[in-house]
């Protein structure tokens, strides 16, 4: 073949190539399960991010990422603007790489994390839990270690979600398509906490009167690791960390006294007061007059619950931290 | 690594660009190095068996080339020797539990209590495609058909070469080896015709295939729990689904060495269009039916004897191919009962003949065509029940079942029994499915009567972009493969 020919064959493949990979693109974002995938077009279309909340369903019901925005944009005299990226079920494993892909894109002021992400990671969930952490983002170096990492065997529909999400075409519906360019339908600030007003009867167990434990539960040493990673990463960037505690009453078969033994360890290994805070509403029960009827189920605030726990929040970055934490003024 | 994996959509592209990188001299070095990865992929210690069979054919022809014809009985010794040797060894990891099985069956029968020692082996991977290649090579070589192949890596190359090493065709040394010896240039034509044809065993085999398996294994796995019309449904659909999944094997393979300049022989001819059985077998697994005509039917006198003995060869030669398939007796009966269907086809051929004239029936006339077309098709598929229920008691009980409960008021509501539950898919997967029928009967069709790949050459870029990334994304979106299905083996594979 001469030079020319050899020329045409190479442009003509580039081009046939090029082209199967958009629409590749194209058709794995439209067959994609999107549950995660609203979050994740409104995280992209912030122009700005003061505070960011990771965690799971815990703070992703709890945490009205609308209203402290208003809310602590009128205590700075001017805008701070909250993004709340819980995701439902996510652990500290998936959290670290879920994080570290979130910050290459944008740099808060700082970091809210809810402890119940400290909940030990069941096999069983391993698969579900990594591709609501993993499947939104394009595969980079980031995403393909933590799919390594938190993933234990047969990776390839991960790093392809493609081969995973194909037999949804039974299944699409025009939603599919919409979310993919209606803004309208991407949350605007992520969560906005739970609406549901229905509550849990009282069982008259005396949950919320009991004392809070002082012993410490360690956590497992995976979730050292990625913690220690978050931090690491958290210092390197200059972003403070907040701790948080959501109150709840049992979630799997983890209950929230055996979370606040979790959060005593954390906050005897880890919380230095200056970068690295906590509020451990599971030891504020009384405080918050929390007991069942802020709950919509055993895990998880109400409607009720969230306006209380999202006002604890607000008014420990009022006025248990510096303004500057959370304004990232003089930083 | 089957050819539906991401492992080879790896393999391959890395394969065929060194491939094209080297040397010419070193490229089939590559190609022996790219086959025996390939090969130990599945287990690394396959290759032990692969090699010592290739040792001891390669050594055998070149023994037998060099004795010359002046000394026949040590020829015939050396030959012998060699078929023995490897026959011992595909007895044995293939056979060797089935012979003890019936042994001792046969034993209790006679009342003694026989105890043959198991051993819990593994059936290597393509070992009866590859055995039957080597013997091929090593008969060729005896009966002076062509020379022996002095060296052994590169007739390593001829019995490895991996696109048809695990589930054919298999090859026949005067078509494959002087291939080996042959340069090979890049021509962009070529490589796009060929990775058009493995596009095409992809859409055979992933949205086809691997979907009918869904159904006929929820019926074939349970058939108690299914109506007689439920059975003849996964009977007749299981006759797309082994040829769509052989037949499209067979289409990667030959695509895949067409990418790299090889030709392969074909192995399929729209068997299904076939007339009579006879002409199915020719139609059907062409490799393996001409092996079996040049080793063993003529052999043993082919046609050319009296009619007894035509008839005893043809039973014998397709007894053992039902062997070949597998060690049960289920897969003897196949083979026997397609033998049989020839015997009684070639008996009535004279009968059916005058009956057809008493009638003044046009015996090449459409009407007659189709309608033996259809008997062929409900022969063969009937045969192809005891091929897939898992023992031939099994296939006996699946014909009584039908035979009891027909269940023909199904009839009056067909989409009522297609259910997950039920078959094994839902309606929009049984869709697909008949949609997908539909493309390989017109696909079929048009491919008798036109080079499909000229009438695509003479179209525009637009268009001819346009149907490779409409058969690309037909097996991306509707292959049955992922996370939600195991990965399905190519049916051949267990042979």
């Amino acid at each position: 073949m001469t030079k020319r020919e050899w020329g045409k064959v190479i442009v003509k493949t580039m081009t046939f190539l090029l082209i199967g990979a958009l629409l590749f693109h194209l058709c794995g974002r439209v067959l994609m399960e999107k549950s995660a995938y609203p979050q994740y077009r409104s995280w992209r279309s912030q122009k700005n991010v003061d505070i960011l909340i990771l965690g799971n369903s815990h703070a992703a019901n709890g945490l009205r990422a609308v209203d402290m925005t208003e809310a602590l944009s009128e205590a700075a005299g001017g805008t701070v603007d909250v993004f709340n990226y819980a995701v439902a079920g996510m652990r500290m494993e998936q959290m670290y790489f879920f994080a570290k892909e979130l910050l290459k894109t944008r740099t808060p002021d700082l970091v809210v994390l809810e402890t119940y992400a400290f909940c030990p990671l069941e096999d069983r969930h391993r698969e579900v839990l990594a591709r609501m952490a993993f499947d939104v983002f394009p595969l980079s170096a980031n995403k393909l270690e933590g799919i390594n990492y938190c993933v234990l065997e047969d990776r390839s529909s991960y790093y392809i979600p493609f081969i995973k999400y194909h037999t949804r075409w039974k299944e699409l519906e025009g939603k599919d398509f919409r979310l993919l360019v209606d803004s309208a339908l991407w949350p605007e600030r992520g969560s906005n906490g739970i609406v549901q007003e229905t509550s849990l009867e009282d069982p008259g167990d005396g949950w919320f009167e009991q004392t809070p434990s002082e012993a410490l539960r360690a956590v497992t040493p995976d979730e050292a690791e990625c913690f220690e990673a978050l931090l690491a990463l958290l210092a390197e960037k200059d972003i403070p960390l907040v701790l948080v505690s959501l109150p709840f009453k049992r979630q799997m078969d983890l209950d929230s006294v055996e979370i606040v033994k979790i959060n005593n360890y954390l906050r005897e290994n880890y919380v230095n007061g200056d970068t690295v805070k906590f509020l451990d509403m599971n030891r504020m029960w009384d405080e918050l007059d929390f007991d069942y009827s802020d709950l919509f189920d055993e895990g998880h605030v109400n409607a009720a619950g969230a306006d209380k726990v999202t006002a604890c929040l607000l008014d420990y970055l009022k006025t248990d931290c510096d303004p500057a934490l959370w304004t990232g003024e003089g930083r | 690594m089957l050819f539906n994996s991401l492992e080879f959509l790896i393999f391959f592209p890395i394969v065929v660009l060194v491939y094209f990188l080297l040397p010419q001299k070193g490229r089939w070095l590559w190609l022996l190095v790219a086959s025996y990865y390939f090969y130990m992929s599945w287990n690394p210690q396959y290759a032990l068996l692969i090699a010592a069979s290739t040792v001891a054919t390669w050594l055998s022809a070149l023994i037998m080339e060099r004795l010359g014809t002046g000394e026949g009985k040590k020829r015939q010794w050396a030959l012998w020797s060699c078929i023995v040797f490897n026959l011992a060894i595909l007895f044995f990891f293939k056979y060797y539990a089935f012979a003890a099985e019936n042994i001792e069956a046969l034993g209790r029968l006679a009342g003694l209590e026989l105890h043959v020692p198991a051993f819990d082996v593994l059936l290597p991977v393509g070992i009866s495609f590859y055995t039957f290649q080597a013997l091929g090579y090593v008969i060729d070589v005896y009966r002076g058909e062509l020379p022996a192949e002095r060296n052994l890596l590169r007739y390593a190359l001829f019995i490895s070469f991996f696109p048809q090493l695990v589930a054919g065709p298999i090859e026949r040394s005067k078509n494959l080896m002087h291939q080996l010896h042959e340069p090979h240039f890049f021509d962009p034509k070529r490589v796009r015709d060929g990775l058009l044809l493995m596009g095409w065993g992809f859409f055979e085999k992933l949205v086809l295939a691997d979907r009918i398996a869904l159904l006929v294994t929820a019926v074939y796995d349970n058939p108690a729990a299914h109506t007689g019309v439920e059975i003849v449904l996964a009977t007749v659909l299981f006759a797309f689904q082994i040829y769509c999944d052989f037949a499209g094997y067979s289409d990667i393979a030959i695509g895949a060495a067409r990418v790299m300049g090889f030709t392969l022989m074909k192995n399929f001819k729209h068997p299904y269009s076939a007339v009579t059985v006879s002409d199915f077998w020719r139609r059907w697994h062409i490799s393996l039916t001409t092996w079996f005509r040049d080793y063993i039917y003529i052999p043993l006198g082919g046609s050319r004897c009296a009619k007894w003995k035509h008839f005893r060869n043809i039973l014998i030669t397709f007894s053992l191919s039902g062997l070949w398939h597998g060690a049960e007796w289920s897969f003897v009966v196949w083979g026997a009962l397609n033998g049989l269907y020839q015997v009684v086809g070639s008996l009535t051929a004279p009968f059916r003949g005058r009956l057809e004239t008493c009638l003044g029936l046009d015996p090449d006339g459409w009407l007659r065509r189709w309608w033996k077309r259809l008997v062929t098709f409900a022969l063969v598929d009937f045969a192809w029940l005891f091929f897939r229920a898992n023992s031939f008691l099994t296939g006996v009980g699946m014909l009584r079942q039908a035979a009891v409960n027909p269940g023909l008021s199904a009839l009056r509501d067909p989409l009522a029994m297609i259910t997950v539950e039920n078959l094994g898919m839902g309606r929009k997967d049984f869709a697909v499915l008949l949609l997908a029928l539909v493309v390989l009967a017109a696909v079929d069709t048009l491919r008798q009567r036109v080079d499909l790949k000229a009438v695509l050459d003479r179209r525009n870029i637009v268009v001819r972009y346009a149907v490779y990334y409409v058969i690309i994304f037909t097996v991306l979106i509707f292959g049955i493969y992922g996370p939600e299905f195991d990965a399905a083996s190519f049916i051949y594979f267990q042979f």
